[in-house]
């Protein structure tokens, strides 16, 4: 059997019945269509958030915790400067380690109050996040020189009327219990499209510590940064080793919400706790995708979703090809009749329809995938979606982001190509053992 | 009555500055460290006066001792009315039942409905709050606010001055038509919620008239103004007009009015929880 006389055979059969041909061939691009549209999103989606997670309030590895003195316990990080020294000895100069103080307070202006989340930074570090502000006043600039100055999103602006108010009051209560006050200087009012700033005040990481009457030596979070997102499992082994051995009680978090609970636990009041040592820090270490927790879980959701949609889709398409494939096989009887008689066997027949349905899905798959490309182009470059709410966590400055990736692209032609092949082989070998004098003398 | 925002010094006691946190040698790290310990573990002898004044000692034991029911029980109402600009005023009623000789108190909401039932009970230097709906005690703190106005819980227990303040006399002033003397507390302790007060008591009968409470940065947060006093016993007053006024909410204030003041026998079962689980029935 002359297995490229059959593949020739079958390219030309694909071009005899047009009609036919089309309408299965609609089938094989809308299902690559929409596979590859599913995949580039999740991937999109799901790097987008946790790059603009890591742009706001969270590392690539986080290191929270709680440290226990004269039997009182306190969230936070102390002794960070050491664990920063700890950090730069595992992981090289290429890691990088921000520490942050985080306050949960009631903010006052003209008889409006709020309690809201103070975010303190060192800004001279904080490049990242600075990159992250559109000022509609004020400036990142001004903020960084005066270390009683915090921002404020346009939507906490807006709340407190702060139009032609230069500062705010807070109050808070601190780790020890103690009430405690601030006024706070107004450097800027911005806007951003990261989800993950929206509705912070920055402020400045020294002023928070002594709002919060915290020691100098103390954060709430350190982030660490690297130059790549990849094998941040085994860089938190690393570190969570490299803290044990220098004597601090480190671990892994135990499920999602303890890891998101270390990274935001705000300073609270103490509680009490009987320990051996006169000082005991407790350590939580983070990796990006655990503080994601739920919103990871809705990315899986959504990728979930659409495999199920796109596998309904296939299965339809399955069907079609079956049914597409047997009213093929009836009209064409004279002609495998024919093709049996001059020595065909039923092998090559069977082969022949196979290879015209994987012809077919080969073809509009890719056709699939051209129009693919340009609706992602279009979207990404050409549709602009004001970024309100939770869907601008899935925006990158006002773009839904697709990255549509090789090994996505890849699987979805081998999977097509695969239902193709399966559902075309019934049929196809149905027509293959037909004798040759049954299929002469079928009558139309 | 006056009311004033005040704001005394910016500094807060402990610490100010965090400084750039990313470039920390190795040696001065460790120093850091032993420094740190060091300031959080005696930060709050560095920044109170070391020992109490005696003048004001007195005057303070002169009032805590007219105020204080020890040898007696206590039974009262006591209705708080809070309002804050642009909303209805809230109304709260409870009835407090109180035993000075062991620290004890019982609160039990009986307006408006969907308080009632709810309550307190503190015993020494532990406060729980009862829940009917879910029928647990939740452990709070001397800290908390009656019903989220600006009644501290510790309003209507016996007063414990010098146990957690250092004091000190700031002189006098007029406070209404009356001569006050002015005592500073400072507190011992960081633990407390306002570790800064002044008290305004009156040289007439030694009563408090005006409270005033400082955050750590030393701003007015809170201004309590001791209206009007019911003698009790002979020697022994409770207050029976109080008003709270936020000096941080604009507008926010909340009156308190005790009535029903009754020094008969309570019975001990009143200090338990059983009995704040027993009236939500």
């Amino acid at each position: 059997m002359n297995i490229s006389l059959v593949l020739k055979i079958g390219f030309r059969n694909i071009f005899r019945q047009m009609k036919r041909t089309f309408s299965l061939g609609v089938n094989f691009t809308i299902v690559s269509l929409l596979l590859v549209l599913i995949f580039s999103f999740s991937r999109g989606a799901s790097q987008n958030v946790s790059l603009n997670l890591a742009k706001a309030t969270s590392g690539y590895l986080n290191v929270a915790g709680e440290y226990i003195v004269q039997g009182k316990s306190y969230i936070g990080v102390m002794e960070y400067p050491k664990i920063q020294r700890i950090i730069r000895e595992t992981f090289g100069e290429g890691a990088n380690s921000y520490p942050r103080y985080s306050v949960y307070t009631a903010t006052y202006n003209k008889g409006i109050s709020k309690r809201i989340r103070y975010y303190g930074i060192v800004p001279e570090l904080e490049k990242t996040l600075a990159g992250q502000f559109t000022f509609v006043k004020g400036s990142w600039e001004a903020f960084a020189g005066d270390p009683d100055s915090i921002i404020v999103s346009k939507e906490l602006a807006d709340y407190f009327e702060l139009h032609d108010v230069a500062e705010l009051t807070v109050s808070t209560r601190t780790r020890f219990g103690a009430f405690n006050t601030a006024v706070f200087k107004i450097a800027g009012v911005y806007t951003s499209s990261n989800f993950f700033v929206e509705n912070l005040a920055i402020s400045h990481f020294g002023r928070l510590q002594a709002l919060d009457l915290a020691s100098p030596d103390t954060a709430s979070v350190l982030a660490v940064f690297f130059p790549d997102l990849k094998n941040l499992d085994k860089k938190r082994d690393a570190l969570v080793e490299a803290l044990n051995l220098a004597g601090y009680e480190a671990k892994k978090p135990k499920n999602a919400s303890d890891a998101i609970n270390a990274v935001t636990a705000a300073s609270p009041s103490s509680k009490s706790e009987k320990v051996g040592s006169p000082l005991v820090i407790r350590l939580t270490v983070t990796t990006l995708s655990e503080v994601l927790g739920i919103l990871g879980n809705i990315i899986s959701v959504i990728n979930y979703v659409g495999v199920f949609l796109a596998a309904i889709l296939l299965l339809v398409t399955a069907v079609a090809i079956f049914i597409n494939l047997r009213m093929s096989i009836n009209d064409r009887m004279r002609e495998i009749g024919t093709m049996r008689t001059i020595g065909i066997g039923g092998r090559g027949i069977t082969l022949l329809f196979v290879f015209e349905g994987l012809i077919l899905s080969a073809l509009f798959v890719a056709l699939g995938f051209v129009v693919a490309f340009v609706v992602i182009v279009l979207l990404k470059y050409g549709v602009a979606i004001p970024p309100k709410g939770a869907f601008s966590l899935l925006l990158e400055r006002g773009h839904i982001v697709f990255l549509p990736h090789a090994t996505d692209l890849l699987f979805v032609f081998l999977a097509i190509g695969f239902f193709a092949a399966l559902f075309s082989f019934i049929p196809a070998r149905q027509a293959g053992r037909i004798r040759p004098v049954e299929a002469l003398t079928r009558l139309e | 009555m006056e009311r004033k925002t005040e704001k005394i010094s910016v500094k807060p006691p402990v610490r100010s500055r965090g400084g750039r946190a990313g470039g920390v040698l190795p040696g001065m790290a460790a120093v850091m460290c032993i420094v740190s310990l060091a300031v959080l573990l005696l930060a709050p002898a560095f920044a109170l006066p070391k020992e109490n004044d005696q003048k004001a000692v007195q005057i303070v034991q002169g009032y805590e001792a007219k105020l204080d029911f020890e040898g007696l029980d206590l039974t009262s109402l006591f209705t708080l009315i809070q309002q804050k600009p642009g909303e209805a005023d809230r109304v709260l009623r409870v009835r407090v039942y109180r035993r000075d000789r062991i620290s004890s108190y019982t609160l039990i909401y009986l307006y408006p409905d969907s308080e009632k039932g709810k309550g307190y009970l503190r015993a020494g230097d532990d406060l729980f709050q009862y829940f009917p709906s879910t029928r647990e005690f939740v452990y709070r703190n001397r800290k908390e606010d009656i019903g989220g106005t600006d009644a501290r819980a510790d309003l209507f227990g016996k007063p414990r001055t010098l146990d957690f303040y250092i004091l000190s006399i700031l002189g006098s002033a007029k406070v209404s038509q009356w001569d006050c003397d002015v005592i500073r507390y400072d507190a011992k302790a960081l633990d407390v919620s306002f570790p800064i007060q002044k008290w305004y008591v009156r040289r007439s009968d030694g009563l408090p008239v005006k409270v005033e409470n400082f955050s750590v940065s030393e701003t007015l947060m809170r201004t309590y103004y001791y209206i009007n006093y019911a003698q009790a016993r002979p020697g022994k007053f409770l207050f029976t007009k109080l008003l709270a006024v936020n000096n941080l909410e604009e507008g926010q204030k909340t009156l308190l009015t005790n009535e029903e003041i009754k020094t008969d026998k309570i019975p001990d079962y009143v200090f338990t929880k059983a009995f704040l689980e027993e009236q939500s029935r």
